[in-house]
């Protein structure tokens, strides 16, 4: 163990100044950082923090950079990801998203309230076209799994789902434009009914 | 010309506060990380899992500052629930008058990507009582802790292995259970009798001893470290700046190479967090501090602790306890006489504390805590020359309720009560009774 410390001491120095990291900086990042707060390969049982694992690279990647740029400015994001995007590089960031996206997401989620359950369903599906809700499927896809720039939805934490619905209803996200204007139309308990749907998927 | 010194320096830092800009917890370390307290503080001092990594791995995350500087104030109100003895004598001078107390200030930073420190001094203004009755203010070099980390893998999992230098046994513990950082966080900053005894291990040896170790933080899961101490003298003396050598006060401890260790198994699932440990010293103490030659006595002290927080929004419970056992040797100073030295060869103290705490969206705390020390009858070791029961019994508890308008600010409020004191449940020689000591502590704390 001794030797492992002094030969880490010395070959540690050249390894963090030769910044050929390679390509596993992904999951090296996630094991030393991004793991502390949301699990290892990104999958966590606390509500604080969102599920990782899966998420679409590209909106991955628009999030790590409206924290750094402090675009995204909700509460957790404030106390946390500032200060963590603030040392990511670009390339750092891709790294990461490319690994999130590739771990398999999990689906912990159980239903509790089987109405709540069934009127999130049939708003994720249908919307609320008297309310111009479009349906959440669509740009989310059948199961909430994300594409590209949006987001997965499906098995993340009911909580967090809740709070970043209605952190919709002020100006916190400026940049998720089409959802300021599709939570207009909800009411809290819709977002609690959705929030019940998703975390289930 | 110190009291304009002093009374410019408040002005100029109570200035800096009211800068809107200015941040906060130790607030460099928030400057440094971008982070706000509440990623690595529950509420200040209590660290969260992320508080914790940050500790462990040498205060390396984020981006050096020029000036790694922060400060902290404390301004409180103390109350007796009686202040005088059976000749009339006060037991503390200024109750109920409101004081400025204590100004810490912190270099507080990374250093480079492998080296962190978190040194703090402290300028106590009621510090102790002259023969006059008047009261004297103290500055001295608070709790110290420099780290050097690398990060290595280990059978996969990522492993933090750290040396670290501190002044202060435990203050380099990254749980809130062990005595540097335990409950309660602060009390009374007015010079009043304590309970006069506890095991060495619990803040006995703070900023008189410099300690020097290595530890390892297994995939977030086990923590090992081993430090050796000595008196901080010589080379080290900068570690104990303002302490009594002067005066002799210090204790003397034989040797660099009394032995401090600490192994903690820690679990994290979802909003949970759970430690179990066990910690321990030994220490070989000079019976006389005015003359640290020939034989010593030996404590030792072993301990279990454990640790249990739920982390989230807006409800986050803590609670801590821990156990010590206190072995004492007097194979240097005991006297069968019972007239120079301790009366046994050997005694031994017991201290037992737990502490629960609730935090409502981190604004709105109430803390209980209960503690209890126990041990050996020895007229001599555990006289105070006032307690009847020569025994170094202390027990009693805590109530406390917080208010953190922001992070960085707290206002408490903090009720300790005394079920036994120095030996004793009854009346002691000065006609005081255990809950005439209860003490009733207002206090707004904040760092900038």
């Amino acid at each position: 163990m001794n030797y492992r410390i002094w030969m880490s001491l010395g070959v540690i120095g050249l390894i963090a100044s030769s910044s050929a990291l390679g390509a596993d900086m992904g999951s090296k990042l996630d094991r030393q950082l991004c793991s502390i707060c949301h699990g290892p390969g990104g999958t966590t049982t606390s509500e604080l923090f969102p599920q990782l694992a899966g998420e679409p690279a590209p909106y991955f990647i628009n999030q790590m950079k409206a924290f750094r740029d402090k675009s995204r400015a909700d509460e957790n994001a404030r106390r946390f990801m500032w200060g963590i995007s603030s040392r990511l590089s670009d390339e750092d960031i891709q790294q990461l998203a490319a690994y999130y996206e590739s771990q398999p997401p999990v689906h912990p989620g159980k239903i509790s309230d089987q109405s709540k359950y069934e009127l999130g369903k049939n708003i994720f599906t249908n919307g609320h076209p008297d309310k111009g809700v479009p349906p959440c499927m669509a740009c989310h896809g059948e199961k909430g799994q994300g594409k590209e720039t949006t987001p997965r939805l499906g098995g993340q934490h009911e909580a967090y789902l809740k709070r970043q619905l209605k952190v919709f209803y002020g100006n916190e996200r400026p940049a998720a434009t089409a959802m300021h204007e599709v939570v207009k139309g909800l009411s809290e308990s819709d977002i609690e009914a959705i929030a019940h749907y998703l975390q289930a998927q | 010309m110190r009291q304009t010194f002093i009374k410019i320096l408040f002005l100029a830092l109570t200035g800096l506060y009211l800068i809107p800009s200015v941040s906060f917890a130790v607030p460099s370390f928030a400057r440094q990380t971008g982070m706000d307290c509440a990623a690595c503080h529950t509420s200040f001092p209590e660290l969260t899992p992320f508080g914790r990594e940050f500790k462990l791995n040498g205060y390396t995350l984020g981006e050096r500052q020029l000036l790694p500087l922060a400060a902290m104030m404390q301004f409180s109100m103390t109350s007796l629930a009686k202040n005088h003895d059976n000749t009339g004598a006060k037991l503390m001078m200024r109750e109920n008058d409101p004081q400025f107390d204590v100004l810490s200030l912190f270099a507080a930073g990374k250093l480079n990507d492998h080296a962190g420190m978190f040194i703090q001094w402290t300028y106590t203004n009621n510090s102790e009582q002259r023969e006059d009755g008047s009261i004297r203010g103290h500055s001295q070099l608070d709790n110290t802790d420099i780290r050097f980390v690398v990060n290595h893998d280990i059978f996969g999992k990522n492993t933090v292995f750290g040396l670290n230098l501190n002044n202060n046994p435990s203050a380099q513990d990254a749980w809130n259970t062990t005595p540097a950082w335990g409950f309660p966080f602060n009390g009374p900053n007015l010079p009043i009798p304590g309970p006069a005894f506890a095991t060495v291990i619990d803040g006995g040896l703070g900023q008189q001893v410099a300690g020097l170790g290595g530890y390892f933080w297994y995939d977030r899961h086990l923590y090992g470290e081993l430090s050796l101490y000595g008196n901080a003298n010589h080379f080290f003396r900068a570690l104990s700046a303002g302490q009594p050598w002067d005066k002799h006060e210090v204790t003397r401890v034989d040797g660099r190479d009394n032995p401090y260790w600490r192994l903690a198994w820690n679990e994290e699932w979802g909003a949970h967090s759970l430690m179990v440990g066990t910690y321990g010293m030994q220490v070989d103490i000079f019976p006389d501090n005015t003359n640290p030659h020939g034989p010593t006595n030996r404590f030792t002290d072993t301990a279990l602790d454990a640790q249990y927080q739920y982390l989230s929004d807006p409800h986050i419970i803590s609670l801590q306890t821990t156990y010590i056992h206190e072995k004492q040797d007097y194979k240097a100073s005991f006297d069968p006489t019972c007239s120079a030295g301790p009366c046994n060869t050997h005694d031994h103290l017991n201290t037992f504390k737990a502490k629960a705490s609730y935090l409502y969206d981190r604004k709105y705390g109430a803390s209980l805590a209960y503690f209890n020390t126990t041990g050996s009858n020895d007229a001599i070791a555990f006289s105070t020359g006032d307690n009847l029961v020569t025994k170094p019994d202390n027990q009693g508890y805590v109530v406390q309720f917080d208010y953190n308008p922001w992070t960085f600010a707290r206002v408490s409020l903090q009720y300790t009560g005394y079920t036994k004191w120095d030996g004793s449940r009854q009346t002691d020689g000065l006609g005081l009774k255990p809950s005439d000591r209860n003490t009733l502590f207002l206090n707004t704390w904040f760092a900038f």
